[in-house]
């Protein structure tokens, strides 16, 4: 009921101010349904979600804000009219303001921030959290928007882009250890994360070359006062990415220095310095049929034989595979897939989209993690589930 | 003796007019000259209609010749609401390969894609990048086929083949047959021939306006005879020569 009231003022307020402002909105009315594809049920979910935004666009400046206001009813056993609990949330998916100057873009807000051009991995990329907890067909709904600053300077064919984000926010990654705490970096200037990327091209190669100084988005494990305690770790991670455009090919490539505090390798609840890089090639083998082929490595540095974690791995690789269909505008196929060759773990996420007619979609799919239980994807089975989603847009 | 010099001059003003000795090429020569522009804007609707299906798409359109051979072009989609910011931009270049980005709001990145030639659909309609370009005369080889009666206008009927293979691969086309009005020397019907050489696709053009001195197809409709799709293009606020600015045709702009 509180919540319902909450509503109610969230609405009146967007209306008062989209009408004062004359502000444009839109959005969008989806019904979903995640029915889980293994035991535990606690990713089964059902609901329904109104997304509002409003947006205001003058020469100089503008505004852009959504909310999502989620009816969100969870299974969390495996008793169908047991155990199940609904909530309403409201939250804001970005908020944010845009100055633009002749050269230069102001945007301070909640917002998404992207870095890389390879598909799916990108190791460049830092700055928005992952729900791995909620992989659907929509980028929403699996990233996080983040607090920020971000300036982006243009000159020429370039552009330098300075981000700052004071606030840490880690991916939510599902994993819950009986007795161990997590624990947070202190919101403090010390651990502000900020970074910069110089993009530009040459001879029809576009590239990339970033430097970003933050904390590692996945948690790590560590000893405290006989305890496990869940922390995050600081790191810089140096960054290079390119994509050039042949025929049918594109070709894309990304790599990642990832500089962490254990620099000599000795502390094993520390990870070590690692290089990850990325090349793969898009291949339009029709107009309309797209593949996407990557080969993935993650190389440990400093690797010292009885000081490792049992989490690291000192030489891993990976592909990944895209396949897309399209018959625009009315429907896509799209499946893409993660294996890694140690340990014959997978990631496979089939999409079908639907236009059943103009501002209606139907989403179809599942996100299935597959593999040994210790293995990365394996470890994470219990977050596999299907989904079905049609949304209504205005 | 003066009397046969009034006949010859007669009939030396005559000929042209019959329209039989101007080439192919001259011909197509008209049609880039009366038509063309240096960039124009506009909006664009799409209605795309496959088996009795009909999906619709507004756009905003940028489009400058950047130099003879080169073109830059830049899209915003308006409608419906869940493509509504998406964005395409294509830096053409003489020499190497096009450039091609698609900004998708959902994904909020740029993706450079490949280009799958000018035979590539535009907006996933009947018509290719090729059909909504200006014409590369120089790719082409054109052939008078003299004037013919279309639907009361006396039109030239001009045949184009590609002069290699390569350019019939990259448009799909064998043979285009364009019905051109020699008043306002502008393309009001055509008949694309697919590689095999059969009939695949016609256009008519429903309206021609004149803009800034520039005979515009404001309405055209595709049809793809060997499938069971046509597609309707409607231009409007059209505006041409206005000298847009060279940061439309930008990765920045395509975000805003």
């Amino acid at each position: 009921m509180k919540g319902f009231k909450f509503f109610r003022v969230i609405v009146l307020l967007f209306f008062t101010f989209s009408s004062i402002f004359s502000m444009d909105f839109n959005g969008y009315l989806k019904f979903f349904a995640h029915p889980k594809l293994t035991s535990p049920f606690a990713f089964d979910r059902f609901g329904a979600r109104f997304q509002l935004t409003f947006k205001e666009k003058r020469e100089n400046i503008g505004f852009f804000a959504s909310f999502n206001f989620d009816l969100d009813e969870r299974n969390i056993s495996r008793f169908l009219y047991k155990d199940r609990s609904s909530a309403l949330k409201i939250y804001p998916v970005e908020a944010y303001l845009t100055i633009r100057f002749p050269n230069v873009d102001f945007k301070l807000g909640k917002q998404f921030i992207f870095w890389g051009r390879t598909d799916w991995i990108n190791p460049t990329d830092n700055i928005t959290p992952w729900d791995y907890t909620n992989i659907t067909a929509e980028i929403e709904d699996y990233r996080i928007a983040v607090n920020s600053v971000k300036i982006n300077w243009y000159f020429g064919i370039s552009n330098i882009e300075f981000v700052f984000v004071p606030y840490f926010i880690p991916n939510e990654t599902g994993m819950k250890i009986p007795g161990a705490e997590t624990s947070l970096p202190e919101q403090k200037p010390e651990n502000w994360q900020e970074g910069v990327r110089f993009s530009s091209g040459i001879a029809g190669i576009n590239f990339s070359f970033s430097y970003w100084r933050g904390f590692d988005l996945f948690p790590a494990m560590v000893p405290e006062k006989g305890m496990m305690k869940i922390e995050y770790q600081k790191q810089q991670v140096f960054g290079f990415d390119f994509d050039y455009a042949i025929g049918r090919f594109v070709f894309k490539g990304e790599g990642a220095y990832f500089l962490t505090e254990d620099r000599e390798g000795y502390n094993p609840f520390i990870k070590n310095p690692h290089l990850q890089y990325v090349l793969g090639t898009d291949y339009n083998l029709t107009e309309n049929f797209i593949l996407n082929f990557q080969f993935i490595e993650n190389r440990v540095l400093k690797w010292r034989e009885g000081f490792m974690s049992p989490v690291e791995e000192k030489l891993k690789n990976s592909t990944s595979l895209r396949i897309a269909y399209k018959r625009e505008p009315f429907y896509s196929l799209q499946l893409i897939m993660v294996y890694n060759f140690k340990d014959g773990d997978y990631f496979i996420l089939p999409i079908f989209t639907y236009e059943i007619r103009d501002g209606i979609k139907l989403y179809m799919g599942a996100s299935i993690f597959r593999g040994p239980e210790d293995s990365v994807f394996g470890r994470n089975k219990k977050l596999s589930k299907a989904f079905i989603e049609v949304k209504y847009f205005f | 003796m003066r009397k046969i010099i009034n006949i010859i001059f007669i009939f030396l003003l005559i000929i042209p007019l019959s329209g039989e000795n101007f080439t192919g090429i001259q011909i197509m020569e008209k049609v880039v000259k009366k038509t063309g522009w240096k960039d124009m804007e506009g909006e664009i609707t799409m209605k795309i209609t496959v088996r009795g299906r009909t999906r619709t798409r507004k756009i905003k359109l940028f489009s400058r010749k950047r130099t003879e051979d080169e073109s830059d072009m830049v899209m915003k989609f308006l409608y419906p609401p869940d493509v509504e910011g998406t964005g395409f931009l294509l830096i053409e270049h003489a020499k190497g390969e096009d450039e091609r980005y698609l900004y998708l709001p959902a994904l909020r990145r740029i993706k450079r894609i490949a280009a799958s030639g000018k035979g590539g659909a535009f907006m996933g309609s009947d018509f290719s990048y090729y059909d909504i370009g200006k014409p590369k005369l120089k790719d082409w080889n054109y052939k008078n086929l003299g004037l013919v009666d279309f639907n009361g206008l006396k039109c030239y009927k001009v045949e184009a083949l590609p002069i290699n293979k390569k350019i019939e691969k990259d448009t799909g086309y064998s043979k285009i047959i364009h019905w051109i009005d020699p008043e306002k020397w502008s393309i009001v019907h055509a008949e694309y021939y697919d590689r095999m050489g059969k009939i695949w696709k016609i256009l008519e053009v429903k309206e021609i306006k004149n803009i800034n001195g520039v005979w515009f197809q404001m309405h055209l409709i595709m049809k793809n005879v060997q499938g069971e799709s046509v597609s309707e293009m409607k231009f409007e606020n059209i505006e041409i020569n206005k000298g847009l600015s060279p940061k439309l045709f930008t990765k920045r702009y395509l975000m805003q």
